[in-house]
């Protein structure tokens, strides 16, 4: 398999944020985004070049981190474990609000998570939000109000109001 | 649902157009949902700003994991080409096996062909017909020959 050097080193920090903010620990996260670039390469020929391709791989990447929560579910698994955290950059938020933000997001059901991560970390548009978990707008516009409404709930209960 | 519950749902909601005007009343009154909405936006404010430093790709792994699956898909391949090969060599040998007919099959009989045999097979199961009833018997010159009358039985 051919590994195009420029197409991955430009869309690696996307889906590895990605995976990340869903997944909330780095080697699941490095795990995810490596599947998620290597699917990508071996389905090439199926994207129909509607929409950016990376688009259409963000969206094969939200495809795996979801089965990876799935799977975590079934196992009956948690969060696995914030020590795994990276280091933070200077430029991003102070490192306990994202490990915090992380942690309350271990609380939400999949696809709630999957909303608030493509939509209010990622910052994609709502129709896009939409195309990535493959639902509906009205069932994303469901998904998104719900989990921000219990990531609130939840912040509350372990950290008091948000500041 | 009652009008804090429809406040929340409506502010978590990101109406396109802005809140509608009874949200708006509702939010000037009731101050829990007040701090409901600050809430909200702050950590919407929060969620923005939690950057993700990504480690550098590793592409010598990526490339390694792509060549393992391409070579299991190449034995994948090959073992199902295998496996049509086999399936197709033994299907040839069972047809080989099978005995075929050497001469052509005898014509359907006809319809009267079919009556007729069913005509003897029913006369061939039908009860033996009783025998008839001698009314007289009369004797010869010649000892081994008598002239019988008959009548047949019920008659």
């Amino acid at each position: 398999m051919e590994i195009d050097d420029t197409w991955v080193r430009e869309l690696w920090p996307r889906v590895y944020a990605l995976a990340y903010r869903m997944l909330g620990n780095a080697p699941d996260a490095q795990d995810a985004a490596q599947e998620s670039l290597l699917k990508a390469l071996e389905r090439w020929e199926d994207w129909t070049g509607e929409g950016p391709r990376d688009h259409w791989t963000l969206r094969i990447a939200t495809r795996v981190c979801l089965d990876a929560l799935d799977g975590r579910k079934r196992m009956g698994q948690g969060h696995a474990g914030l020590e795994d955290l990276p280091a933070t950059p200077a430029a991003s938020a102070p490192e306990p609000v994202r490990d915090r933000l992380l942690a309350c997001l271990e609380d939400l059901p999949p696809r709630q998570r999957a909303a608030f991560v493509l939509r209010d970390m990622q910052g994609l548009a709502f129709e896009r939000v939409g195309e990535m978990l493959g639902c509906s707008s009205a069932t994303t516009r469901v998904h998104l109000m719900k989990a921000r409404l219990k990531l609130r709930e939840v912040w509350i209960r372990r950290y008091g109001r948000p500041e | 649902m009652n009008p804090c519950d429809a406040t929340l749902a409506a502010l978590a909601l990101e109406p396109e157009d802005g809140l509608a005007p009874d949200v708006r009343a509702h939010l000037s009154a009731c101050a829990a949902c007040r701090d409901a909405a600050r809430d909200l936006v702050a950590l919407r404010g929060m969620a923005g700003r939690s950057g993700v430093s990504a480690p550098e790709p590793d592409l010598d792994r990526l490339a390694a994991e792509g060549s393992r699956r391409q070579r299991r898909e190449a034995r994948r391949s090959w073992a199902g080409t295998l496996a049509a090969m086999a399936a197709g060599f033994l299907l040839g040998i069972s047809l080989h096996q099978t005995p075929r007919p050497t001469e052509a099959p005898p014509p359907a009989p006809s319809r009267e062909e079919i009556r007729e045999a069913a005509r003897r097979i029913k006369a061939a199961l039908a009860p033996p017909r009783p025998m008839d009833r001698i009314v007289w018997a009369e004797p010869t010159c010649d000892p081994n020959v008598t002239i019988t009358y008959t009548l047949p039985q019920g008659g």
